[in-house]
């Protein structure tokens, strides 16, 4: 059941990013994709395999890149940091995974700027998005906390 | 709950691995084209849900800008009922106890008021307002009413368009009567919509607010078509025994663009 909703919402995700970009909204927005791994990663126990978020990354930028690096680069690192690493997500500090989400967004954003050709509106999301991404991280945070303290 | 750790080996050979995925992937998109193709194929995937939104709103935003244009023109009758009645409250205040009020339009034509000089109204001493000549009236001296009330008579008569001199113009002359039989020849004055006319009969009497109908003497103006009623009396300069009537007329240009108006054959 968690497979299927993740491949649903993902599709969904690509339908409702080509929106944000079609309305320029993108640019205020935060990177729907990131908060989607983001959300699958905190509520579902079994972290997918390297190859699987290389796969989701490279589907991404199929669709929103005109070279399949940015999303699969992130995506690549996002997967070695999560099966790779001793600790699970929810486990390290706020201000860890704070600095986490802003390094991984600055580094998404800049690939996104280098390789795509966007207009001049669009720049300031290099800015904004690391910020409303942790920001979002950090509301889920501070609503689940309690919850994640009980279970781990 | 603690996390399964993976051997360095292993992590090398999956990093290694994955990395190959990563670049396989990045160099058969780039070689085939695909981001191009795929970003095509969604575009033209949401195309045709976005056509099907668009028709919809248009169709909606048609249905209301019909319904404004019905709303609109509902008003714009019922503001021209209202105009019409009010003509008529007017004209029954100001009738004659033994006027028939219906018998001044009797044969009269109907045609609307197209425009009027506003700016020569203002500034000069030319009072016109051009009415539609639906009625293909040919050269000839027309007088002109807003139901009983007195407008002007025609001065120039085109194909389409008639012009039409108001009782205000200094060139325009009437002749008019009050209820107790004062009789006198207005004269427009070119101020707004006021016309003039000295007492020349002393044996009638007449006072401020007496309505002013059109005698028919002219051969112009049908009889009993009211005109004004008076709004000042002064004494006149050159003779002692004479005196000033200012007559303000009842039609009100402004409020007369696209009104019916009667052409008095």
């Amino acid at each position: 059941m968690n497979e299927a909703i993740r491949y649903l919402s993902f599709i969904f995700l690509i339908i409702f990013n080509q929106i944000l970009l079609a309305t320029n909204l993108w640019a205020i927005f935060p990177d729907v994709f990131l908060v989607h791994v983001l959300f699958f990663t905190t509520f579902v126990k079994k972290i997918p395999n390297i190859y699987l978020f290389v796969f989701m990354g490279f589907l991404i930028d199929l669709f929103f890149s005109d070279i399949s690096t940015p999303y699969t680069l992130t995506y690549l690192l996002i997967g070695l940091y999560l099966n790779f690493s001793s600790l699970k997500w929810i486990q390290r500090s706020l201000l860890e995974q704070i600095i986490l989400m802003i390094a991984v967004s600055l580094l998404l954003n800049i690939l996104l700027f280098t390789v795509n050709n966007f207009s001049d509106d669009m720049s300031k999301r290099i800015i904004i998005n690391p910020l409303i991404n942790s920001i979002i991280w950090v509301l889920v945070f501070i609503n689940q906390s309690k919850k994640w303290l009980k279970n781990i | 709950m603690a996390k399964k750790i993976l051997p360095f080996q292993k992590k090398l050979s999956f990093g290694f691995f994955s990395l190959f995925f990563a670049v396989l992937l990045i160099y058969v998109s780039y070689s085939l084209g695909l981001n191009e193709k795929s970003q095509r194929l969604l575009v033209k995937f949401l195309n045709v849900p976005q056509q099907f939104l668009s028709k919809v709103l248009n169709e909606y935003q048609e249905f209301e800008n019909q319904k404004i244009v019905q709303l609109e023109e509902e008003i714009l009758n019922l503001q021209n009922q209202i105009y019409e009645n009010e003509l008529k409250i007017k004209s029954l205040e100001n009738s004659q106890p033994t006027n028939n009020l219906d018998f001044n339009l009797r044969g009269a034509l109907d045609t609307y008021i197209s425009s009027f000089d506003q700016i020569n109204f203002t500034c000069c001493n030319k009072h016109r307002v051009y009415i539609n000549n639906s009625n293909n009236l040919e050269d000839g001296i027309y007088a002109i009413s807003q139901g009983n009330f007195a407008l002007g008579k025609t001065k120039n008569i085109s194909r389409g368009e008639i012009e039409v001199r108001l009782l205000s113009d200094p060139e325009e002359y009437i002749s008019i009567k009050n209820m107790t039989g004062f009789f006198c020849i207005a004269k427009g004055t070119g101020k707004g919509r006021l016309i003039s006319c000295l007492n020349e009969s002393k044996a009638a009497s007449y006072e401020l607010g007496d309505t002013f109908f059109t005698t028919g003497f002219d051969g112009i103006y049908p009889p009993d078509l009211i005109v004004g009623k008076i709004v000042d009396i002064s004494a006149s300069q050159s003779n002692i025994f004479q005196q000033n009537l200012l007559i303000e007329l009842f039609f009100d240009p402004y409020q007369s663009i696209y009104k019916k108006v009667n052409v008095h054959e």
